[in-house]
This record gives structure tokens, sequence and C-alpha cells, in this order.
């Protein structure tokens, strides 16, 4: 399994903490003061509080629960009920390979980080989140780009199609409109999406709209699909 | 001229006022109503002072507020709060401004009532409450998107104003209704971002269930001089 792309990187600014899923691996992804990025299991070692609840304090990731420090090499560095104590190496978070490229933040849970292949100039849009499987999603949407008629602001046709990763094409406006998928546990999604260069504020609307049109017909589909 | 606030701790409501009231410093008396379990805001003591039977009420000599979007408005008007709060000269802003006012009653009525049944137990529809506060949470995500594109970091632009105040403390306290149900603000990083703005504010004060930015304080710890000032003291 590759890199999988959990959140636009304008999202977690830094000194900032988040929660992350990717293949049913709970996630704490954070930004320390001066910029360094980590994904770590969502887990302190001393009592299993999910570090997403932490706070950054500097250089280090303090867990909300007893305030335990962990530094960006995801060791314990310091514990405030002890201030005297040095603890030792061996009380560590469990690290996973995290890389920031295009404006996403990518992580990897398998050990095997590939660089991800992506234009390096892309805008941030928006992440939003389908309470649906990804595939139900892009259903919706190679249906929708197909009924767009010549009305249609964008008329977007599909340019590429991987497994995580569309580009759909406007020439109407010369825009691609990068669309990354985030399949969560539980048959939802995230697609983190992203154009290839500055355009006005209400193309930005538009588009964010029109995903969440998307999202109205793919959440449909999928209650009346279970049902 | 100040005024008197009938409180209580963990409620939203009262929290926008409590937090309004400490970002403009203003001195009030406050006093607390023990709405759980005593019921005390439906008191005949009570419904003597306010007949709406809810809490916050806000009185002064002249006037009894059981609405806090009314509290909020009458506040930044009375204690001249900076004009951001309530834009004296602006029609669109202050528009803008009621009409999340408005909204901020969507959430207290699916949110806020469900982290009532949450810590009270009390009686509610649970799917409607669930449906009710998930739309109310991509509505408020999907704007604030938007407001992000223009650069604008507030409900209403770049600057806060009441009607962040009326809708912070129910979005903020939304996980604590429960797990697994669309509340958590993991889906919804626009609200994330905001949550982190109104934190960052001058006078900002936590209640139970939004607690203070941590991080904005300067709390860096230098491993390295810690050890030599333990090792000097041990001397």
């Amino acid at each position: 399994m590759a890199s999988i792309a959990v959140a636009l990187s304008k999202d977690l600014p830094n000194g900032r903490v988040m929660r992350a899923i990717v293949s049913e691996q709970d996630l704490v992804v954070w930004r320390s003061k001066s910029g360094i990025l980590s994904a770590w299991e969502n887990r302190c070692p001393h009592r299993g509080m999910r570090l997403s609840h932490g706070f950054v304090r500097g250089e280090a990731l303090a867990c909300m629960y007893h305030g335990w420090h962990y530094d960006k090499s995801a060791t314990c560095r310091y514990i405030p009920a002890h201030p005297e104590l040095e603890p030792p190496e061996t009380i560590r978070a469990q690290e996973f390979s995290s890389i920031e490229k295009g404006g996403l933040i990518w992580v990897s849970v398998d050990g095997s980080l590939e660089e991800p292949l992506i234009d390096e100039n892309l805008t941030p849009l928006r992440s939003i989140n389908f309470q649906c499987a990804s595939k139900t999603v892009q259903e919706v949407i190679t249906k929708s780009t197909k009924l767009a008629g010549d009305t249609d602001p964008f008329n977007f046709t599909t340019k590429a199609a991987g497994y995580h990763h569309w580009v759909l094409f406007s020439e109407k406006k010369e825009l691609n409109l990068h669309l990354f998928f985030h399949e969560l546990p539980n048959n939802a999604c995230k697609i983190h999406a992203l154009i290839d260069k500055d355009c006005p504020a209400q193309i930005q609307k538009q588009i964010s709209r029109m995903m969440e049109s998307w999202r109205r017909s793919a959440e449909t589909d999928y209650e009346v699909s279970a049902k | 001229m100040s005024f008197t606030l009938y409180d209580y701790a963990l409620s939203g409501n009262c929290y926008k006022i409590r937090l309004f009231a400490n970002i403009l410093n203003i001195d009030y008396e406050r006093i607390a109503v023990e709405f759980y379990p005593g019921a005390d805001h439906r008191s005949e003591k009570m419904l003597a002072i306010s007949p709406a039977g809810t809490l916050p009420i806000l009185t002064t000599d002249d006037i009894v507020l059981s609405e806090t979007s009314a509290m909020l408005f009458w506040i930044a008007r009375n204690y001249d709060a900076p004009d951001h709060w309530w834009p004296e000269q602006d029609l669109t802003a202050q528009a803008n401004i009621l009409q999340w006012m408005g909204f901020s009653s969507d959430l207290t009525a699916t949110i806020g009532q469900g982290r009532l049944h949450a810590l009270f137990q009390t009686p509610i529809d649970k799917d409607k409450m669930i449906k009710g506060g998930r739309a109310a949470l991509r509505k408020i995500e999907a704007h604030l998107s938007e407001q992000s594109f223009d650069g604008c970091s507030f409900l209403t632009g770049n600057k806060p104003t009441i009607a962040d105040i009326a809708c912070f403390p129910y979005v903020a306290l939304s996980p604590d209704v429960g797990a697994n149900i669309g509340f958590d603000h993991d889906d919804y990083p626009a609200i994330r971002n905001w949550i982190y703005a109104m934190k960052s504010l001058d006078g900002f004060i936590p209640m139970p269930g939004i607690y203070a930015m941590h991080e904005l304080k300067d709390h860096e710890i230098d491993y390295g001089s810690q050890k030599s000032a333990k090792a000097g003291a041990s001397k």
C-alpha cells in the first residue's frame, strides 16, 4: 500500500495537532512550533490516551492526560509528575512515515513511503467528509460529469482516474481539479481537493458547493443500496 | 453600570455571556443557579425574576433578558465593544450576523440538547438530534471553508463578531455528545481552524469541555538546561 494523503497542509499549521485514520490505523499527526511534521500511533504509551487530544509545547507533543512530553523522535523526554527523572529511551510512541508534498500531508502505515508523484504547485481547496465508500462517490462524480451540459460553469471531464487520485479537467476554465480519496473505516471517506492554479474565491466556492452536491447524491445512493 | 448574570457553569449558553464579558473585560455580578439536579431555574423565586424559566438570565435595574443573542447585542452596544463585534455602520455585516445568531439556536436545539442528554439523561429524539446536529456542523464547516477562500477566519469576516460568540460553544462542545455519530471535529478542518482562532482571542476563557490552548503559551522546555540546572542543584 502506498502513501495516503490525510490532510491539506494548510489545515495543520505549526503548533497544531490532528487525528487521522489510515487503513484502520488511528494516528496523531502533529506539527511542532518550528514546523516539523510527525505521524504516530494515536496512543500515549503511558495510559493509552489518544495523543491527538494533546498539546504542542515547542518541539514536543504533550499528552493531555498526564502531560508526558514526546520529542520529534517520538521518545518521552519529560514526565511532569517526576520532573527530576530522565525518562528511559524505551518510552516511545510508535512512529509512522510521513511526508509533505504538493500541499498535502502523506502518511504510510506499512513502512513503504513512496514519494507521491504530484504537481508541486497546487492550490489547496478543502477536505470534505463523506459517509459512504469512495467507490460510491466516484460513481456519482462520473455520472454528474457525464450529465453536465454546456450550461455547466465547469463542464469537467475525467482526465485521470487512479485508485486514490482523480484529475478532473475543465476546458472552459482551463483548470485541473485534483481529488485525493482517503478511505476511512465504516464505509466513510474523505476527499482532499486541490486545484492547479490560483483562481478567484468565487470559483473555489462553486467547486466547494459542487462537492457538497456530490455528497448529497452519494450519501443518498449509499442509503438506497444499503436497504 | 454593570449587570447580574444568573449562571450555570456547565451551560454553553451561559458560557457565551461569561466569555464575551471576559473578552471585553467587564466586571459583573454572577449568581450560580443549580440547573441540575435542583432545577432551581424553574423555582418560583427564579420564575419571578424571569418567567422564561431558562438560563442564563441577564438583569439590570431596567432590563431582564433570557435570550443569549439579545444579551450579546445588549452587551456589545452598552459597553462600547470594539466596533467589529457589532459593526454599527455596516448593514450587510449586521444582517449576516443576525443570520448566524439565528443559526446558533439550531445548534442549541441539536447539539445542545444532545449534550444535555449525555450529561443528565434528559429525554430526546436521538435520531433527530444526530441528523440535525450533523447537518448544522456540515453547514458551518462549508461556510467557514468558503470564508477561508476569502481569507477570512471568522463567520462574517476577518474579525470576530457576536455571531462567532453565539455559535462557538455548541460547535466546540459537539464531541462531548458522543463518539461515532459524526460530531467529532476530525471531519471538520475549517471548524478546527475557527475554534483555534476563537481560542486565540485575548480574554478567552475555558469552560468544562472547552479547554484553553495550552500550545499558545510559551511552555517550551529546554531539556538541556533543565538537566544542567538539576545537576547544579544536586551539588
